[in-house]
This record gives C-alpha cells, structure tokens and sequence, in this order.
C-alpha cells in the first residue's frame, strides 16, 4: 500500500499525506476503493489525472477540506514522472506536452472554498471607496469640523513664484510647513490654516531634515534675538549657510538664479 | 491547465508557452530595484553630507529623495507587481496568459514612462506632494499602462478552469488593482483647500502599506508551499490577514500626519486602523511561519525560503511599528521625524527586496529552464541586504526618535534647541546617526547587487534544468462549469 501511495505521490508530484486524504475523498465520491484510485493515479489509469490543486497545495489546509466538485474541474494531462524526465547539460529543443483531451469526474480535488472573482472585486472595490470616503470625501466636506482656524494670507506674485521655487528645489523633503496641536509644536506658531483656497498642502512637507517654516518671516533673527528674520539674512542662509550656522547641515543653493532666489526669500518673508 | 516539468532550455519555443513576459519583467524589477537602492544610498550621504554636490540642483536632496521613492514604489514595486500577477495568476487559476507580448510591452513602457518621469523630477524638479511628483504629461499615460495588469488578470480568471481559492490569488487581484486606483485617486486634480493633503495621506499611506508589500505577500505565501512542499498551515487564517489588510491599511494612512489639520475623527479612525495593521502584519507573519514550522532545516539551507522568511519577518516588524507609530502618543514623538523615513526604508529594502528575490529565485528557473546560479552568492548578498538595510533603518528610525525627543523636552523646558534639525548646535546627535545610515546604505546596495548579480547570472548562464510549461489542456465553457 505505501508503495502504490508513494508512487502515486511521486505521479502527482505532491506531498504524500495529501494524496492520502484526497484519495480517501475520491473514493468516497466514486464509491470505488482507496487502491483503485491510488493504483490509477499512479499511472495505471488514464481517468485519473492530478488536479492543478495538487501542484498547488496551498489551499490544502491541514483541515479536512476535501470537497469533490467534479463539475467545476479542469482536465488535466497525466503527470509526467520527474524520473522520466531527462536533464539536459545544455539547452535543448523543447518537449512539447501532450494535453489529456477529455473532462473527468475522477480529479482529485484538494480545495475547499470555491473562488468567487466577482464578489472578490465587490469587496475590494468597496473597502477602496469606503477609504475613500472615510479618509478624503468626509474630511473634505466636514467644514466647520476644522480644529483649525481658518485664515487667508495672500503671497505676492513674486511670493506665487517663490513657492514655485521652493516646490521645485524639493525644500518640502527637509522642511515642513506643518504646526501641530501638540507638544513638540509649541513655539513654532498658531498651528497650521486649513480651509483657505489659497492653501498649498504640497508645502505641508514630508519631514522635518530642517526646521518648519510655517512662520519662518515672524520668527527671531538667527543672529540676534531682538529682531525679526530679514530677507537679507534668509538670502545668506541659502546662499552662504555657514556663514549663519557654521556646522549646520543647510547645503548652498547659491546655483539658483537671482531671480529665483529673490523670489524665494520673499515667499519665505511672507510666511508669517 | 497544469504545470509539466520537461527536459526543456533556455532555446525552447515548444508550444508558445515560454514565459518571456514574466522572466523580463523579473529582470526589469531588478534593474529598477538595483536603480532604486543606488539613489537611496546617494540619499543618504546627501543627508549626512548635505555640502557634497551642493552646486549641482539635480544632487540636492530635495530632488533626490523623491527619485529614490519613485524608483521604489512605482519602479521596483510596479514592475514586480506585474511580474508576479503574469506568473502566479496562471498557475492559480488553471489558464494561460495569451498575450505575452502585450504583457511584456505594456511593462517595458510603464517602465520607461517611470524612468522618464524620475528624469523629469531630477531634471526639472517635483510636479506634485509625495508620490505624486510625475509631471502631469506622465500621470495619466502611467495609469493608463497600469490598467494592462488589471486586464490581463480579469482576462485569466475569466477563462479560469481552477475553481481555488487561494490567499496569493487575493493578494494579486489586490495588487494589479491598488496600484492604479491610488495613483488616479491622487492624480485628481481640482481638490482645493485641504483636499490634496488628504489625498497624498492616502496615496503615501495606500502605496506603502498596501500596495507595494501585496504582490510580494501573494508571491510569500505561494513560493512558501511550492517550496517546502507543505500545504499552508491554515487557508482562512492567511485569507483573514489578507481581508484584515485591505480593509485598515488605507484607513490606517493619515497616522503619519497625526496633529495635522484633517479633523479629529480621522484620527481616530486611524488609531483603530493600524492596531488592525499590526494584526494583519501578525497574521501574515503566522500563516508563513506555522506552515514551515518543524522544517525550519529545509528554510535555513533553501536559497529560496531563506529570503522568503527574513522578508515575512522584516515585514511583520516594521508594519507593527508603522501601526504603532499611529498611535496618538507616538505620533506625538516620531511624527514628522525621520522615524517614517526608516520604516519605509526598511519595507523596501530589507522586506520586500527580500520577498521579491524568494520569488524571483523560485520563479525565474522555472520559467527559464535554467538552474539558480550560485545560490552560495545569493545566500551572501542576503545576509548583506538584511544587515545593511537594518542598520539603515535602525539608524533614520533612531534618529527620528531622538529628534522627536527633543523637541518635546525642548517645548516643554522653552529652550527649543531642537536635536534633528539643522541648526548647527544639535548636529552633533544625529550626525552620527545619519552618517551610520550612509554608511550602512552602501552595504544594503552591495548585496542587493549581490542577489541581482545571481538573478542575472541565471538567467545568461545558468546551467540546463526542467522547465516548467504551461499546458492548457481544455477549453472549458466557464458559464457551463459553474466556475462563477
């Protein structure tokens, strides 16, 4: 008996437990014997093939899931023994398979819960919108829900093209302009607007490498604490920063246009 | 449809069932991978020597951080997902990806739609907030070329002959189908106010956490089985971490800007969303490590399940952290710091890098006719990847910690000197540590070149093995079958 279930095993290329029980499971379908389907799917008989379910036994839970559903089954060639294969040492032209041409009722069958696609997508689809919902359209439209205050600065056209520059140079990687209701925060302003149509979220920022700028052009000078941050002070930060913090990790972006520096520095003055 | 082992190499036509579209598109996520970690390691000492380069704009961190995240994410992750979806689908459902050649060309161009749009950011700047910095000329092309996966699956389950239903099955379809659903969602425009904010939390939180790691999940629990030659310790408990993903992952997204200005009860709901996160990370970690429990011989000298493993466990880590990090208390210490910075690395360079290379071992033989080339090598360049990428991780995750410290201790004393960021003072504490992540980077990269090396060397030189053919053996009527 074992070696009929281990040559059947070998046939079907899985594991011999499983051949076991699912042989158990044939014959109590077909009403024929435990041997006579191992006998066949050991190569003795041509109507029983291996399933693809039997190259796949993942959905083999360890519990007795064996559910004969011989309508639902594709047809599958017999196993080719992995003995009889030859290994070549060097490519070779390929074998083409020959494929079983007909159905049969005699599948061993290793799966228990059918796949339903549809309802698969349904659900996926309705946990994406629920997010969806949840996460965007609902906060969108809370309005006064807003823990925030609600106020407008507008930037000046030269501003409108500093913030240009400082999306373009990535400065939102390093910097944030993101005060938050917390500890951590206190002291680097009123926490962040929101609700303002004018409000850039693509400045929110990722982390904070530097310092958050939220409040950047009411904030002390670097250099003195009586005053407030001037331009030209911000100018020699990006052009010279060693000049202000001499072991700082600020880079130079002395490269950039004197336009585009300009413009920066004073959308960085009119954060306030 | 089965699978036959035949005495077949690499110069087989045989029935046209040769799987070009899956072994090239492994190839590719290998180079965007190899693309990915170099970038990230330039990154790194651009973050601890922020002088080097500083004339050039294209070497700016700024420019360079999100390279490195697109690369990862839409190149790495993207190109990966559709390799996966063309060779596990088949085997799954019991039919044949017909269109291997649109396959392959639909992935080669979505490849180079992303090395143009990584171009255009270095170059020109980012178009957008995080992961959405593809000029808008690329973003709609781009979702365009994702929906090929899309329909190729739907196409193969719909003339399926297998009626299973498998966890890997699930992850796939979630796969091919996050992908293009978060990068439209994101590319939306005309939200004002606080609508972009929102849809970057999701599309940064939806691509992390959802749809990057899906693919190599799927690939996880199918190589797992094929691999040690044990059925999944329990089908419903994988299917329950897979359901328990899909539904907290993306509700879990706005963790990460906790305190910032989306309403409090998003808040919340992302608190019990990522204590969800880390059930379904345990899940996951279970389902694999139950089914190779009492085998764990076989795991330790497999060049296949060694990767697989280290890969699940990464996994489950750093998604338990990045629940965790939603918490509101933590998020009041690690938000905004550097911490997310090494959990994201960590995913991609130590988790799925290494799920994606178990599968990439397992599959590339098999569709190649070619054995694994030095496994001795693969064995190496992992335990590189996976302490390199640690250390990395480790290093941008402590630095995070401490900064986020600091600036409480600094807010509760009113002394704001601030460890973490920039000012000249405070360098000192974490200099080290950006500069340990660097260094630790480059190790990452070394054996990710490593495991790439031996993919490659399998695929031009590996010696002859059995190759594994598609057979479709009927042409079933689905409706006939009952399959629905």
């Amino acid at each position: 008996m074992s070696d009929l279930l281990t040559a059947a095993a070998t046939a079907l290329e899985a594991p011999e437990h499983l051949v076991e029980r699912s042989a158990q499971a044939r014959a109590e379908a077909d009403g024929s014997t435990y041997e006579s389907v191992l006998a066949s799917w050991a190569g003795g008989a041509p109507s029983a093939p291996p399933s693809p379910a039997a190259a796949q036994p993942e959905a083999a839970s360890p519990s007795p899931a064996i559910a004969p559903e011989p309508a639902a089954q594709p047809v599958a060639p017999a196993p080719v023994s992995p003995a009889a294969i030859p290994v070549p040492s060097a490519p070779v032209a390929p074998q083409p398979v020959v494929a079983a041409p007909e159905r049969s009722k005699a599948t061993p069958v290793l799966i228990g819960n059918r796949f339903r696609p549809v309802q698969t997508w349904i659900i996926l689809a309705g946990l994406f919108l629920l997010s969806l919902v949840i996460g965007v359209i609902g906060p969108f439209n809370a309005g006064g829900d807003f823990r925030h205050l609600v106020s407008d600065a507008p930037l000046s056209s030269l501003g409108e093209t500093g913030r240009s520059v400082y999306l373009n140079q990535g400065c939102g990687y390093c910097h944030t302009q993101l005060v938050r209701p917390v500890l951590a925060d206190v002291g680097l302003g009123p926490a962040t607007e929101t609700f303002a149509d004018s409000l850039q979220t693509a400045t929110f920022g990722v982390q904070r490498i530097g310092p958050d700028l939220s409040h950047v052009g009411s904030r002390p000078s670097y250099q003195d604490d009586e005053s407030e941050v001037a331009a030209a002070e911000l100018l020699t930060l990006l052009t010279h920063p060693e000049q202000i913090f001499p072991n700082g990790i600020h880079p130079s972006y002395a490269h950039l246009s004197q336009g585009d520096l300009e413009a920066l520095v004073t959308y960085l003055v009119e954060l306030r | 449809m089965v699978t036959e082992d035949t005495g077949t190499g690499s110069q087989s036509t045989g029935i046209g069932a040769r799987e070009t579209a899956v072994s090239g598109l492994m190839l590719l996520s290998c180079l965007m991978l190899l693309a990915g970690a170099a970038m990230q390691c330039l990154t790194l000492i651009k973050l601890a020597i922020p002088t080097l380069f500083e004339d050039t704009a294209f070497l700016s961190y700024g420019r360079l951080r999100p390279v490195t995240v697109t690369l990862l994410v839409y190149g790495f992750g993207g190109t990966f997902t559709q390799a996966a979806a063309y060779y596990l689908t088949p085997r799954l459902v019991g039919t044949r990806l017909k269109h291997q050649s649109a396959a392959l060309l639909a992935g080669v161009g979505y490849g180079a739609l992303v090395v143009v749009g990584t171009l255009a950011i270095l170059f020109r700047g980012p178009s957008g907030p995080e992961l959405a910095e593809f000029p808008p000329l690329i973003d709609w092309p781009l979702a365009a070329l994702m929906l090929v996966p899309v329909a190729l699956v739907t196409s193969m389950i719909r003339s399926r002959t297998e009626n299973g239903y498998y966890v890997s099955l699930l992850y796939i379809i979630g796969a091919v189908w996050w992908y293009p659903a978060l990068h439209v969602m994101a590319s939306i425009p005309g939200l004002g106010g606080i609508g972009p904010f929102l849809q970057t939390s999701l599309l940064t939180g939806g691509m992390w956490t959802l749809a990057l790691p899906a693919a190599a999940l799927g690939c996880a629990h199918y190589v797992v089985v094929k691999e040690s030659g044990r059925p999944l310790f329990s089908g419903p408990l994988a299917r329950a971490g897979f359901w328990t993903l899909a539904g907290v992952a993306l509700l879990a997204s706005p963790a990460r800007f906790l305190g910032g200005p989306a309403p409090d009860w998003t808040e919340t709901v992302s608190v019990v969303a990522s204590m969800g996160l880390i059930l379904a990370a345990l899940t996951v970690l279970a389902s694999v490590a139950l089914t190779l429990s009492g085998d764990w011989v076989t795991a330790q000298e497999s060049p296949v399940i060694r990767p697989l493993l280290y890969g699940t466990v990464a996994y489950a880590i750093i998604t338990v952290l990045m629940g965790a990090s939603g918490f509101r208390s933590t998020a009041a210490v690690v938000g905004l710091t550097t911490w997310h910075e090494g959990l994201v690395t960590g995913l991609a360079l130590i988790a799925v890098t290494a799920l994606a290379m178990a599968f990439i071992f397992h599959g590339l033989p098999r569709t190649t006719g070619r054995e694994l080339a030095n496994p001795h090598l693969a064995n190496r360049g992992l335990r590189l990847t996976i302490w390199g990428g640690a250390i990395t991780s480790g290093a941008l995750m402590a630095n995070g910690l401490l900064s986020g410290l600091t600036w409480n201790w600094a807010s509760a004393s009113g002394a704001r000197t601030n460890v973490g960021e920039g000012f000249s003072s405070t360098m000192a504490g974490v200099q080290v540590l950006l500069t340990v992540s660097a260094l630790a980077s480059l190790v990452a990269l070394l054996g990710i070149a490593l495991l790439i090396w031996t993919a490659a060397t399998t695929y031009l030189a590996g010696s002859a093995r059995p190759e594994e053919i598609l057979v479709s053996t009927v042409t079933p009527d689905v409706e006939e079958s009952g399959n629905e």
